[in-house]
């Protein structure tokens, strides 16, 4: 029943986006905006860069749900992770800072969003594919990947050596490769 | 594709950065002329953010996805613009409700002395109806209420160098700041762009160099941003201090087109004036 009540009020937010209901837009916004402003706030943006953030990460999720078939569980936590990912990702552009021949050479609004759109979707397929693995896959996996040394892993896992810590890693992420690369939604 | 254990350990060694530079200038020339190794390399590289999320992937060939375009389009797409701007409606007004205590009091502070500007222009213009041009550029063209650029994060002390710059009159220097920032900045902090663009193209425009102001400003309407309509305003007033009274108010009738574009009421007075002589 409570799974119940819940789609509905989430749909509520979906609905209202793709029919247009002003009404309901606002109270997207004093609902949920404040939660992304202080992400936003707390890693080095300003309150515009969070109005721009958020309003992008709510057409994210009108054209995923009209073009990309986008599926969304919970539409708070789901409008949360996007408006995150894409400051993220924005953090790390000026990171990168290249340097580009000539002026101006603006990326516009639109190849923003589709790159970050692009992105996201793969970030999703991987987290889908990451589920499946085994229960050991996933514990050794998330250990590398938050590049915790070989050395500490051993010992963390008590595998006997370190050379078969490396070969159940190896065998771990090939495993996860394949089963990203076997999807038709990676190309 | 495929590939066998040799090339996963030579990947792995690449992204770890235990290659010698030998072995890694060697591995960099592969990757260039191997497309599909190159992808395979980006995807061993972006599969650690399955795990860690602290960093972001930049993916390289996102381009080359199929889906690219389409979703390229669907977002520059009508049927999406309704929406956007209900949205952006919704964003404005939110801000409007909740950031009164920060904002007002600067805000009051640039109304008033827009008012005031406006008090005296009225004056002078009821006694002078037949201004010239040049005297209405003096009058409107108020670089002073240039959004500030020195609350900004990360570029902070690069622009607040060229603002300062900017009004000392500097402004060969501040163009040299300018322009290299947007160029550092071409792929990454966009919010700030229709700021340092507004600067360039005033920098320019006090220069009298109109080409390249009118060039910059055609970029910050282009910024398909809610700073574009700006730019018809700062292209107003490269006109007026042209002297081309026939471009200005082609610019002015842009601005007039939608009420919420910046400058819309000074907008309306100044095309008044021009109609007067």
């Amino acid at each position: 029943m409570n799974n119940d009540t819940s789609k509905q009020s989430l749909d509520r937010f979906i609905d209202a986006l793709l029919k247009n209901n002003s009404v309901v837009i606002s109270e997207i916004y004093s609902r949920f905006f404040p939660k992304a402003l202080h992400f936003i706030l707390q890693n080095h943006g300003t309150r515009a860069q969070a109005k721009d953030i958020f309003q992008e990460s709510l057409m994210y999720i009108i054209i995923g749900v009209k073009e990309r078939n986008l599926k969304i569980d919970n539409f708070e936590a789901y409008l949360f992770t996007i408006c995150k990912n894409m400051w993220r990702r924005e953090i790390e552009k000026q990171k990168k800072r290249v340097i580009k021949d000539g002026l101006y050479t603006l990326e516009d609004k639109e190849t923003n969003f589709a790159s970050f759109m692009i992105e996201q979707e793969r970030l999703e397929l991987y987290h889908e594919k990451f589920s499946l693995l085994s229960d050991n896959c996933k514990e050794i996996l998330s250990l590398f990947f938050n590049d915790v040394s070989y050395e500490d892993i051993v010992l963390e896992l008590s595998y006997a050596t370190i050379n078969t810590a490396r070969q159940r890693i190896f065998k771990c992420k090939s495993k996860l490769i394949k089963l990203i690369k076997s999807d038709s939604r990676f190309n | 594709m495929e590939f066998d254990n040799s090339i996963y350990e030579q990947i792995e060694a690449f992204i770890l950065g235990k290659m010698s530079d030998a072995e890694k200038k060697l591995f960099e020339a592969k990757i260039q002329s191997d497309k599909d190794l190159r992808k395979e390399v980006e995807l061993h590289r972006s599969l650690k953010h399955v795990i860690q999320d602290k960093e972001w992937h930049l993916t390289e060939s996102v381009k080359d996805n199929k889906a690219f375009n389409q979703i390229k389009n669907s977002r520059r797409s009508k049927k999406y613009a309704n929406i956007e701007s209900s949205i952006q409606e919704a964003g404005d007004q939110y801000f409007e409700n909740e950031i009164k205590p920060k904002g007002n009091k600067n805000w009051l502070y640039y109304i008033s002395a827009a008012a005031a500007v406006v008090c005296i222009a009225f004056f002078i213009n009821y006694y002078n109806s037949n201004q010239s041009t040049t005297s209405l550029y003096a009058e409107y063209s108020n670089w002073k209420d240039l959004p500030s650029l020195t609350v900004q994060s990360d570029n902070e002390n690069i622009l607040a160098e060229g603002e300062h710059l900017f009004f000392k009159e500097e402004y060969t220097k501040a163009i040299m700041i300018f322009s290299q920032v947007l160029i550092d900045s071409s792929v990454q902090n966009q919010n700030l762009n229709p700021y340092i663009l507004s600067y360039l193209g005033a920098s320019y425009l006090e220069l009298n160099d109109y080409k390249n102001a009118i060039f910059t400003f055609d970029k910050l309407v282009n910024s398909n941003t809610v700073d574009s309509s700006k730019g018809y305003w700062y292209k107003t007033m490269v006109y007026l201090k042209q002297g081309n009274k026939q471009k200005t108010k082609e610019q002015l009738k842009l601005i007039l087109q939608d009420e919420r574009n910046f400058n819309f009421q000074k907008a309306r007075e100044l095309f008044e004036k021009l109609d007067f002589d």
